[in-house]
């Protein structure tokens, strides 16, 4: 009895020794699966920064689709056009844009910390340089859609906000500082390489991105900071810039679900075309419809003064769309050649751009004809989209719409190439033409540049042209004095304004009985009180405009913001929109900073995140506050 | 040191003189056992204890007299005799009731200082729930049932007195047979559009009918003994050992069960698809013409006849669910065997998706040798649990609820059921990236297994009447392995999706007890010890592949994958030492003070914290005892306090910031940061608490009341704050927080009817009322406010100074000016629309106020009887399930009446020259529901609802075959039933939702509602016969 009981006090007693050791915790606490600060390689990041910024199509339908591509009119969508953004993607954005940033912020502290310890390759102060560029632009993103953010950031703790100027000072200095010490006679080795899906490593083009960068940037300023503007774009164009299409910034797209998903990829999202690409592009350039397209379509070419059907009960004319109420039976006389490429005219099923999306849909691509009906749902017009040439503009139809069946409907309008839809592609970030019509429009402004405004221009427009294999027609496109529905021609000499309005012929839709109408050119009072529609910058901004679809619709949101160029027409408004209250049925035939998105709010979550931060970002936000409606720094004031 | 010194001592007070053996058993009049009862050879200091099975042994002097007392009994003189099976009276009838508490150990209940509740065996049974959790509702007083909208199978979470953890999972630590087990609870990620599947509760995996009871030790001062992980409170689970029984010893019960709808969002019947009243055979709406027997054409151009369907009722099925146990009891000799079969198969009222769950249980324990001194309990628990086609939450494809409720009333979805063209791709009427609720239940296709074993052996010694050492190992190990197939044909991936995963757990303890008891240590003193140990050793890994999209359609293989596979590989360790103790002094069996101490070393912990140290101290009083001249009513009286300090740790790899590596979709390297920055310093949890309570019974026991209050705060929390992602992290790991529950909890019961000869009556009921303050969030940084969930311009929050679960969102514009006339109506915009004013802005509190239960059972000679009737009173929650129906115009609430009359909204309008003057204008319903849905979850504060409700939990009606009856048979007893769960909502407040329908169980934010699937009624009809 006294032994067991000996026995199990010691086993007892030696349990509880056991127990309190506790000399591997250290070791069990430590993931096996994470990689610590001596693992990593600045590289890691900067791969991981440029190629998180290609878009999952998680958030590349949300910013670059739903967004950007709304807000610049590159297609039929609401939300965004009509005032509206939705906070989830806005948060979706904010959250993905610092996770890019976080990464070539980190990439730039590794870097640092490696160089101070010494553990360098000979390449690692070049990667810094690079990483320093890359984060310009996606402080320029992230900034051109919500304004202020934070420039000391990524430092684990919350950041202080800057305004606007700061945030595109810092930019500006932090772009002509890298490019500086940019050392481009370094070779990268072959690993190196693969870790760089833009330029892999060629720091010669990391220097020409930079600088180029820098004349976007520092054009940006051009209405608010003109001596600003003008000194560093000055400073910027006289180094190596994007000037041909070797240096493209471009990013191959791949098939799947990942970053490198086409960012446009996703089948739902029709892409229809836009009414403000239809009237930009219509009558551009004076190409002929006949000499663009093959037999099938000659017939459905309608006259230059063609209107199309006049269908009052179905198609809304509340808005300052010239051709608003009217819907076009065919296709126009004269087109810039580049459209049909982009968007391809409903049931043209042999092209092999013709998106056959959604794939799981087919009566959705492949139905054509469309019914407008009655309110008792009784059809009084069917529409055939065949071989038609209509945009669509967002907004409130109302019952119009409602009775509408062509509106929306992906089949029965033309629609963004297949081509840009299959994650086949690149996605271009920066092209040569814009490199050169930033010059020209530096030239315009009297800033001194290599090159004469005229040869920049026609220089970007043609390799614009050669992007879409329509290099056959520029030099006629060049010469054009052809006015588009806009009142825009694209000859650089030809600055003479088109006359208030061109009378068209018509046939009522519903009766058959013809017209004749004074389409009016629109008047556009965000850019010189609507007095001018045709004078150098207009040309410039509207080529570049055209350049930059589907790739760059960031830009032209930014271009219109700045500017007020191209010509946007405002949204429907059967009912007046709940997000765009100062656009009413007495002022819709005018244009107004308050009728078009200015910006995102900030998502409603960074107020309870970083409170102060967000506090410092709203006062930065001058008139107005964190509202879609408060124009940014560098953009045009109501 | 502790444990040498008590070794020492037992060793002194073994010896005892040899005299005559005299052994004994010692039961109540129920025939239940009496433990640590006393047995004192009269006029001697000799004596023992009764042990657990109400067993003693003592050697007396020939011819003695012994003396068995026992408090709550009356005191008993008998002769000594070698062999005595006695039974004591009661002295106040019920007291005496031995429950399990914290290690296992089995305690008078009186003796108790903290509140506790047990839960028989038959309330766990007879609720024939499919997810044994679900049994719980209404039952205990503060716990709180919270069901998942995932399907069968899905998780049930439970609450013990309010929320004490921003972050945590709020879950009671599960302990079966004194082995901790894993509750999981819910999906790992609730994202709206892409959520996780909920793969069941951990204690979803047990079989009822192993269960012989389970104890609900809801205070820190009752789980202190558990420390850290008991923060939540402790659920102790006892399964069955075998007992010596007449017959075979074998009981077969089966069960059937039919699933319908419960509830389900009202909906208008009659306007058809479209919008403006025009029909529009593409479009999702319902604001269409009226329905007047018109036929139309459709989406497909056929022209049929418009009329309203019910899609809810068209889309579900009535689901069955059958149950069959078979168990096997039987003691021979020194050994008793429990062994049990159960298979569960609940083919869901929701198409395609099936749940199945076996189960085998084994039980074995023995006493050894003529002394019975060493005793040995082996236990092993398999369960396999497969589902098919689980439901996911959100805006999602495998949410088919969502889209049922919006969509057209017009339309029939039965019409797509079957759900493929002739080209393999899927049909449905809208374009856009909407599934067809049935091609998703046949071509989108989940489906997990989990094979998991609960297990423990233990080895007892017990070295004297008042000593006994226990050594115990046990461990919950299981694997889960979780399979998902997307067919081609669908919005997206064209050619379809596949992905599996790994998941493997284990947990295993080992742990050592020796306790020391003695009634009468000195005079009327007594006094019990016990010391013990445990490792803890916890390890888990999940291995998972994931193709997004495929390239040749429907070939799942990971290698099919387009781009780069998705890999998962993860692992994770910890470790938890610890040592315990408890002790008590008792003073003449009225008087117990307890207390306990544990230290625990986690390996989560840097090396600075990892140590840290939990003690609790309670008190028992038993007046009634005391004072023996108390009124006649009084039957019995006690009061209790305690205080105890719990907490958590942390989870493991939480405490240096480290890097990620993966490979980009071009195979090549890239690194990340964590998402949240960790803290080295960070400590433990730690929860104050402390409680009082009174127990008192009256009229020879026929009434009692239980009351306790209760007030902890929880501090120090390990919350994951929410950075800016600027910071370069999403959150950040830290010590902060001070959050209170206070509350009280009320149960009684009453015998009302008490003849046995004749109707039996009694209720039984609780109350209980949580008040969860957040007291502080992290007031040093300015951080008073932590998101709890939420989605969009609702957001769910827990803010200083305020409750837990504050709703904030929008409200409608209104007159701000205090001077106008018209100050707070709502000003609406131009065309007379109501327009979203302020937005977050405070709309309500989740938390309801008070919980009740009321049980009545009847019985009258061989029929049983009892009903449960539950109510959750107060609290908000938000449903974007509403407002997407308002949206869509499917609401019955957009067709008041079966009529859209125009409507002038009650409000006014600007006058142009800053006043304002009343509307006039006329809108459409169109307008009015369009315009406060707008944006996302539109005008937020007209689609919170109150989440009161009172319904009629469960109906149980039994019949036992008399024994007259089964006399000639080998049947010892047949019992047959019906229940019935979900009876009637006897009322709610949600426009036909039922408030139990939560958007993410796994989250804090319950206060949230979108797109649930309607609640189900269950009727069942049972069998059980025993051999």
């Amino acid at each position: 009895m006294k032994k067991i009981l000996i026995k199990s006090g010691w086993a007892l007693a030696a349990f509880v020794i056991l127990m309190s050791a506790c000399s591997k915790f250290e070791e069990i606490n430590k993931s096996p699966k994470e990689a610590d600060a001596s693992q990593v390689q600045v590289e890691y990041f900067i791969n991981n920064s440029i190629i998180g910024a290609q878009m999952d199509p998680n958030i590349a339908e949300r910013s670059f689709v739903l967004y950007w591509k709304t807000a610049s009119r590159q297609h039929l969508s609401g939300g965004l056009s009509s005032g509206n953004p939705n906070d989830d993607w806005s948060t979706e954005y904010y959250r993905y844009s610092s996770g890019w940033l976080n990464n070539i912020n980190t990439a730039i502290q590794i870097a640092d910390e490696k160089i101070r310890t010494g553990d360098i390759k000979p390449y690692t102060e070049n990667l810094k340089q690079v990483a320093r560029i890359w984060r310009a632009y996606l402080m320029s993103e992230l900034s051109d859609n919500f304004g202020p953010i934070p420039i000391n950031a990524f430092a684990s703790q919350n950041p202080d906000f800057a305004g606007v100027k700061e945030v595109y000072y810092f930019m500006l200095d932090e772009l002509k500082d890298a490019s500086a010490k940019l050392n481009t006679t370094i070779q990268p080795t072959e690993g190196l390489k693969l870790l760089d899906p833009a330029y892999g490593y060629n720091f010669a083009k990391w220097k020409k991105y930079a600088n180029s960068m820098r004349l976007r940037l520092a054009m940006r300023l051009s209405e608010v900071d003109g001596g600003k503007a003008k000194a560093e774009f000055e400073d910027a164009v006289a180094g190596d810039l994007i000037t041909d299409t070797d240096a493209t910034f471009q990013v191959q797209e791949k098939g799947g679900w990942d970053p490198l998903s086409g960012v446009m990829s996703r089948e739902w999202n029709a892409q229809i075309l836009s009414t403000t690409l239809e009237n930009i592009y219509t009558g551009l350039g004076g190409v002929k419809t006949a000499d663009q397209l093959g037999a099938a379509f000659q017939s459905y070419i309608r006259p230059a003064d063609w209107a199309g059907l006049q269908l009052k009960d179905h198609f809304s004319s509340m808005t300052n769309d010239p051709l608003a109420g009217f819907w076009f039976d065919g296709l126009p006389q004269t087109i810039d050649p580049r459209a049909y490429k982009a968007f391809i005219p409903a049931g043209d099923f042999t092209n092999p751009n013709f998106s056959k999306y959604p794939s799981y849909d087919q009566p959705t691509w492949e139905t054509t004809a469309r019914d407008l009906v009655n309110e008792a749902g009784a059809t009084v017009k069917t529409l055939d989209g065949k071989f038609t040439w209509n945009g669509s503009n967002a907004g409130d139809w109302g019952a119009k719409g409602t009775k509408n069946r062509w509106y929306g409907f992906p089949g029965a309008s033309p629609r963004l190439g297949q081509q840009f839809r299959n994650s086949a592609n690149k996605r271009i970030f920066f092209h040569a033409w814009e490199t050169n019509f930033l010059i020209a429009e530096a030239a315009v402004r009297g800033w001194t540049v290599p090159l004469s405004g005229k040869a920049a221009y026609e220089k970007a427009i043609s390799q614009s042209f050669e992007y879409w294999g329509v290099s056959g027609f520029l030099s006629a496109y060049l010469t054009s004095t052809d006015f588009s529905i806009t009142g825009t021609s694209v000859s650089w000499d030809h600055t003479a304004e088109p006359p208030a309005t061109h009378t068209m012929n018509f046939k009522d839709g519903y009766t058959g009985t013809a017209g004749t109408v004074a389409i009016k050119y629109p008047v556009n009072n965000l850019y010189k009180n609507g007095s001018v529609k045709n004078d150098l910058l207009t040309k410039i901004i509207t080529q570049k405009y055209i350049a930059q679809v589907p790739w760059l619709p960031l830009e032209g949101w930014n271009d219109k913001r700045r500017l007020g160029l191209p010509f946007f027409e405002n949204p429907m408004i059967e009912q007046t929109l709940v997000t765009l209250p100062a656009l009413n049925s007495t002022n819709y035939m005018t244009s107004n900073v308050n009728f078009f998105p200015q910006r995102l709010k900030y998502p409603s979550s960074l107020k309870n995140t970083n409170a102060k931060g967000y506090d410092q970002a709203v006062a930065a936000l001058t008139g107005g506050g964190d509202a879609v409606l408060t124009p940014l720094w560098w953009a045009k004031k109501p | 040191m502790l444990l040498t010194c008590l070794v020492a001592m037992c060793y002194q007070s073994a010896s005892a003189q040899e005299k005559i053996g005299v052994s004994g058993s010692l039961k109540d009049a129920s025939g239940a056992p009496v433990i640590y009862a006393t047995v004192i050879e009269k006029g001697t200091t000799n004596g023992a204890t009764t042990d657990e099975k109400g067993a003693f042994k003592l050697q007396v002097n020939p011819g003695a007299t012994l003396v068995v007392s026992s408090i709550g009994y009356t005191t008993l003189e008998v002769a000594a005799k070698p062999t005595l099976n006695l039974v004591l009276e009661d002295a106040s009838k019920g007291l005496n009731e031995v429950v399990v508490t914290a290690l296992g150990i089995s305690r008078q209940k009186k003796s108790l200082g903290y509140s506790m509740q047990e839960v028989k065996s038959s309330t766990l049974v007879d609720a024939h729930e499919t997810n044994i959790t679900n049994a719980l509702t209404g039952v205990v007083a503060g716990l709180q049932v919270m069901r998942s909208s995932t399907g069968p199978g899905g998780s049930s979470k439970i609450n013990l007195r309010g929320n004490t953890s921003l972050t945590g999972k709020n879950q009671p630590l599960i302990v079966v047979d004194g082995i901790p087990i894993d509750n999981f609870v819910g999906a790992t990620n609730n994202d709206g559009w892409n959520p996780g599947m909920d793969m069941g509760n951990g204690l979803s995996d047990l079989n009822a009918n192993d269960i012989a009871s389970m104890s609900v030790l809801k205070g820190p001062a009752a789980a202190a003994l558990y420390g850290s992980r008991a923060g939540d409170g402790v659920i102790l689970i006892t399964t069955k050992t075998g007992k010596k029984s007449n017959g075979l010893g074998l009981t077969v019960s089966s069960s059937l069960g039919f699933e319908s709808i419960f509830m389900k969002p009202e909906m208008q019947k009659s306007f058809a698809q479209g919008l403006d009243n025009i029909f529009a055979p593409q479009g999702g709406d319902s604001w269409g013409p009226k329905i007047t027997g018109q036929s139309l054409a459709n989406w497909d151009n056929k022209t049929e006849p418009v009329r309203a369907y019910d899609n809810i009722d068209r889309f579900f099925n009535t689901g069955i669910n059958h149950n069959q146990n078979i168990s096997f009891q039987q003691q021979v000799e020194k050994t008793s065997v429990y062994t049990s079969l159960n298979y569960m198969n609940d083919k869901s009222m929701v198409p395609g998706t099936k749940y199945t769950r076996l189960n085998l249980t084994t039980r074995v324990t023995s006493k050894y040798g003529q002394s019975e001194k060493l005793s040995t309990d082996f236990k092993v628990q398999y369960s396999n649990t497969n589902a098919h086609n689980r439901l996911a939450t959100g805006i999602n494809s495998r949410n088919y609820s969502s889209l049922l409720y919006t969509m057209p009333v017009s339309m029939d979805v039965r019409q797509f059921e079957n759900p493929v063209n002739e080209y393999g791709n899927m049909r449905w009427y809208i374009i856009g990236n909407q599934v067809n609720p049935y091609w998703a239940s046949k071509y989108n296709m989940n489906d997990d297994i989990r094979n998991r074993f609960i297990m423990n052996g233990s080895v007892k010694y017990q070295f004297n009447d008042w000593l006994n050492a226990e050594l115990k190992a046990g461990g919950d190990i299981y694997n889960t392995n979780t399979e998902a197939k997307l067919y081609a044909g669908s919005p997206t991936p064209a050619n379809g999706s596949y992905s599996n995963d790994k998941y493997s757990f284990s947990e295993v303890n080992y742990s050592a007890l020796v306790t020391a008891r003695k009634d009468r240590l000195i005079d009327r003193l007594g006094g019990n010890i016990s010391v013990g140990g445990n490792l803890m050793r916890q390890q888990s890994s999940r291995v998972g592949n994931s193709a997004g999209e495929l390239v040749v359609p429907n070939l799942f293989l990971i290698k099919n994958a387009k781009g780069n596979p998705g890999i998962t590989d993860e692992f994770s360790q910890q470790r938890i030492n610890s040592l315990y103790a408890t002790g008590g002094l008792s003073w003449d069996g009225y008087l117990f003070l307890d207390a306990t101490m544990r230290n625990d070393w986690s390996s989560t912990l840097s090396p600075e914290n990892r140590s840290f140290f939990y003690p609790s101290v309670s008190l028992s009083y038993l007046f009634t005892e005391q004072f023996k001249s108390m009124p006649q009513w009084l039957s019995y009286g006690k009061i209790r306090g305690s205080y105890a300090m719990v907490g958590n740790s942390l989870p493991p790899y939480q405490l240096y910031n480290t890097y990620l590596i993966d490979r980009d979709p071009n195979g090549n390297t890239t690194a990340a940061r964590k998402k949240t920055l960790y803290d080295k310093d960070v400590r433990s949890e730690l929860i104050k608490s402390f409680e009082l309570g009174a127990e008192l019974r009256f009229l020879e026991n026929r009434f009692g009341l239980d009351v306790t209050y209760y007030k902890s705060n929880a501090t120090r929390q390990l919350i994951e704050l929410p950075m800016d992602p600027g910071s370069g992290y999403e959150n950040r790991k830290m010590n902060a927080g001070n959050i209170q529950n206070s509350g009280f909890e009320i149960m009684a019961d009453a015998k009302i009817l008490d003849n046995p000869k004749k109707l039996l009556w009694s209720i039984s009921g609780n109350l209980s009322m949580n008040r969860n303050l957040i007291v502080d969030i992290n007031k040093k940084d300015g951080i008073n406010r932590y998101p709890l969930g939420g989605f969009d311009n609702l957001s769910i929050v827990a803010a200083t100074g305020e409750l837990y679960g504050e709703i904030y969102g929008s409200k409608v514009q209104r007159v701000m000016d205090e001077k106008s006339p018209y100050y707070g109506q709502w000003l609406l915009d131009g065309e007379g629309r109501p327009v979203r004013g302020e937005q977050n802005v405070r709309l309500g509190n989740q938390q309801s106020k008070a919980l009740v239960g009321i049980t009545n059972s009847f019985a009258y000679k061989n029929f049983g009887l009892s009903f449960l009737i539950d109510a959750r009173i107060g609290g908000d929650m938000f449903s974007a399930t509403q407002l997407l129906m308002q949206r869509n115009g499917t609401a019955a609430i957009t067709a008041p009446g079966g009529e859209r009359d125009g409507m002038v909204v009650s409000g006014v309008v600007s006058d142009g020259a800053g006043g304002y003057v009343p509307n006039t204008k006329t809108i459409t319903q169109q307008q009015y529901w369009k315009a406060i849905s707008a944006d996302n979850l539109g005008i937020s504060e007209l689609n919170m609802y109150d989440a009161s409700n009172i319904r009629l939990r469960n109906v149980q009606l039994t019949y036992n075959l008399s024994r007259k009856f089964l006399g000639r048979t080998p049947v010892q007893s047949a019992k047959i039933g019906v229940a019935c769960n979900n009876v009637w909502m006897i009322s709610s407040h949600m426009r036909g939702l039922d408030p139990e329908s939560v958007f993410a169980i796994n989250t804090n934010a319950v206060g949230f509602e979108n797109g649930a699937p309607p609640t189900t009624r269950t009727f069942l009809v049972n069998l059980s016969v025993s051999f």
